[in-house]
């Protein structure tokens, strides 16, 4: 018994050792099966599992105006591809594929037929025709998604944003400046499929640490638009070369817009040349000509060698200095320091400028920003020229008073007149506002900034009203007044130098007109500038237009309340009551109401404006050159102070209105 | 005699006394058995083990299912940005200048005010 026991033990570890080893046997075998026998086989299905890794096309910031508008956008599209060698019915893929694509069966066909591992078929095209042709399923061909870049403005501010290339590169203006911003990280999609067949995705990025950023720049996209097509009639009527047309708001160097024709689409920019996609507004220079006695009359005012009143001797338009003639438009005898500037006489600004002196001259253009780049950070921008005082000859020393002999770019000028029209203070210029991330944080603002006092308040006060004379009807540039403000500015025709003499061209000229308006808080800074107008070449007649066109509109656009002169208005009314002698019935009501006006303006009283709808009391107190503050709704029902003050004696005046009834 | 032996011996031999045969071992089986309290400890300990693995495989399950509800989801976030980034387009296109000017210049014959028109609301 005792021995039989025994033995029934060890059986019965024997049996459960035996299973374990086997058991544990077993394992190993299939260890060893899966791990080494298996292997490549194993790896093989578990690299099908992914389904591919794709590189999704790299994403693009997008470009927005001041107001949030899109300048430049990137939207995916499909585009397919072939591999040339793993195609065996090249004749009918190319049908197939042609009959999708639209192309020319013979093209594709001979794509097909080059001797490359890898040819694009068709790129950059609607998803949905890449869809169709991945239904084909055609061995050899395959599709991918890449990122088009859009300018939905077409040619708006295409010389200052640029374009980006194929490849989503950056390659002119601020595509270019700013590509690192723009540019997002590389994702890269791994698309798997588990034991299910279920399919899903892991996103990477690759690790360069980098996120997308979007640009809010300055520009607003109607004033944008406004420079361009005023700037494109005015250099199309002068049959001119081309034209800038910069917007600036002094208060804060903001640039509002940058034209420059000829323009060019950016969405098709291979079909132009490269010059023509050239930012000239800050990579080209021109002599200043005459609006640089702007600056010279801000020196001579700061500088206290003379005032507004001082009289110089104009020759009668002819003046002989450093060996050479120097003549005016038009012959002047005695002018004050004013009608020197208004009528722009060479020789007038001479005789002030060598009472300030030529080296003071000088350091004050450099003060004003001349001969410096502006700091706005764009590509390729000059800095311009001006002779030094030692250097400089007798006759060098003369001309630069009206603005020879000396280069600056398009927006030196603009900054230089903001600077006047800022109070003195000159202002570093920006376009970029705000770079924001994907989520819309904010990554950099930019602000703005002073770069230095210039002049002193009063004096620049005292320049903007001497050139407010430029576009009166004495002045050179009547044609850029705008109605309803006060505007200044100065005019510049200035004689190109001819590239083979190396002389003055008696046939090719710069019209520029730089001003700002209105006079008395200023908002916009403009300059105009046509470049080898044909036939007349004056700048207040060729530029001056251009600046009224878009000063006016922008203002409207801006809200800019014009405020009508009571003496034209009332000069206005005046000359409809002789002219509007009654012909006819319908007319008779209107000549009623001017007559009314026109009468109530004789009298100098304050009219009723009971009884009265919002709009007529608002027509008719603007009329008057009065700030109406409206209270309630419906009708007129009372006013203050009454009707029948003295007009002299308001200028604001409350109105309540009652619904009717 | 070896220790085993002998209890064995006394397992089987009858008390001297009594003569009854002792059967020791009744008695040891009976002293092993757990008290009521102990067995209830134990199921319930059972009980949370099982409830608690399957908890986990349940959670592990969920964890899954939501791993690619999230990537359809992704797929699908993506998908509508990419058509929100073309509606902006196709909206910017539509909202250029050029062709607001065209529409409002020639199929309205709206056309520009002049500066008397322009009634500010202050």
């Amino acid at each position: 018994m005792k021995v039989k026991e025994k033995k029934w033990i060890r059986f019965r570890i024997y049996v459960v050792t035996t299973f374990f080893l086997l058991g544990f046997g077993v394992i190993l075998a299939r260890a060893y099966q899966l791990q080494v026998i298996e292997r490549d086989y194993l790896r093989g299905i578990a690299e099908n599992g992914i389904i591919g890794t794709t590189k999704l096309p790299p994403e693009r910031g997008t470009i927005y105006d001041r107001e949030g508008n899109e300048l430049a956008i990137s939207v995916q599209v499909g585009s397919v591809f072939a591999h040339p060698k793993q195609i065996k019915e090249k004749s009918k893929t190319a049908r197939q594929l042609s009959r999708i694509l639209g192309e020319k069966k013979t093209r594709i066909l001979k794509l097909l037929r080059r001797d490359r591992s890898f040819v694009w078929i068709k790129r950059k095209i609607s998803p949905t025709l890449t869809q169709q042709v991945s239904d084909l399923k055609i061995g050899g061909i395959g599709v991918t998604t890449e990122t088009r870049r859009y300018y939905p403005g077409r040619e708006i501010a295409a010389h200052l944003i640029g374009f980006s290339g194929a490849d989503n590169q950056g390659l002119e203006g601020l595509e270019k400046r700013y590509d690192d911003s723009l540019k997002g990280p590389q994702h890269r999609l791994i698309r798997m499929r588990d034991a299910l067949g279920r399919s899903f995705s892991i996103n990477r990025t690759d690790p360069s640490g980098r996120g997308m950023h979007h640009l809010l720049l300055t520009i607003d996209k109607e004033i944008q638009y406004k420079a361009q097509q005023a700037l494109k009639i005015a250099v199309k009527k002068t049959r001119a070369r081309g034209g800038h047309c910069i917007v600036v708001n002094p208060e804060t160097g903001e640039i509002l817009a940058m034209a420059v024709v000829p323009e060019f689409n950016p969405n098709a920019f291979s079909k132009y040349r490269p010059d023509q996609w050239r930012n000239r507004i800050v990579t080209d220079c021109f002599e200043p000509g005459s609006t640089l006695k702007a600056f010279l009359l801000s020196a001579a005012l700061e500088e206290s060698v003379v005032t507004p009143l001082s009289q110089f001797d104009c020759e009668e338009g002819e003046y002989k200095v450093g060996g050479r003639v120097v003549h005016d438009t038009h012959k002047y005898g005695k002018l004050s320091v004013s009608d020197i500037i208004v009528h722009s006489s060479n020789i007038g600004a001479i005789k002030i400028g060598q009472k300030l002196g030529y080296a003071r001259f000088c350091s004050y253009l450099k003060k004003f920003g001349f001969s410096s780049k502006t700091g706005i950070g764009l590509l390729g921008e000059r800095k311009g020229f001006i002779r030094k005082p030692e250097k400089a000859r007798t006759i060098d020393r003369a001309t630069l008073f009206f603005g020879q002999g000396m280069t600056a770019t398009s927006l030196q000028l603009t900054m230089a007149m903001a600077a006047i029209a800022n109070g003195g203070k000159l202002m570093r210029p920006y376009v970029v506002k705000k770079i924001v991330d994907e989520s819309g944080g904010l990554v950099e603002e930019t602000h703005p900034k002073v770069v230095r006092r210039v002049i002193s308040t009063r004096t620049a006060m005292r320049v903007a009203e001497i050139l407010e004379g430029v576009v009166g009807s004495e002045g050179t540039a009547p044609k850029a007044a705008i109605r309803g403000f006060r505007v200044a500015g100065k005019t510049g025709t200035s004689q190109k130098v001819d590239p083979k003499t190396k002389r003055y061209s008696k046939s090719k000229y710069v019209a520029i007109f730089v001003g700002f308006a209105p006079v008395e808080r200023p908002k916009l800074v403009i300059l105009a500038l046509v470049d080898e107008p044909k036939g007349v070449a004056y700048g207040g007649l060729v530029a001056g237009p251009v600046f009224k066109d878009v000063g006016s509109w922008s203002l409207n656009h801006l809200k800019v309340n014009p405020q009508p002169d009571l003496l034209t208005v009332a000069e206005a009314k005046a000359k409809a009551l002789v002219s509007d002698t009654p012909k006819d019935s319908g007319n008779s009501a209107r000549l009623e109401e001017v007559n009314k006006i026109a009468g109530e303006l004789r009298q100098g009283l304050l009219p009723d404006f009971r009884g009265m709808g919002m709009r007529e009391v608002l027509k008719r107190g603007r009329a008057l050159g009065l700030k109406v503050s409206l209270k309630g709704s419906g009708l007129a029902v009372k006013q203050k102070p009454e009707a029948g003050s003295p007009l002299n004696a308001v200028n604001r005046v409350s109105v309540s209105f009652n619904p009717p009834g | 005699m070896t220790r085993p032996e002998k209890l064995s011996r006394m397992m089987v031999s009858r008390n001297a006394k009594t003569g009854i045969r002792v059967r020791n071992s009744r008695f040891k089986k009976r002293r092993s058995r757990f008290t009521r309290r102990q067995g209830l400890l134990i199921i319930l300990m059972m009980l949370f083990f099982m409830g608690s693995g399957i908890s986990y495989v349940w959670s592990n399950f969920e964890k899954t299912q939501i791993g690619y509800d999230l990537s359809q989801l992704k797929k699908e976030e993506m998908r509508l940005q990419e058509i929100n980034r073309k509606l902006r387009l196709e909206l910017a296109l539509l909202k250029s200048p050029q062709n607001l000017q065209s529409k409002a210049v020639k199929d309205l014959g709206l056309r520009q005010p002049t500066p008397e028109q322009i009634v500010m609301l202050p």
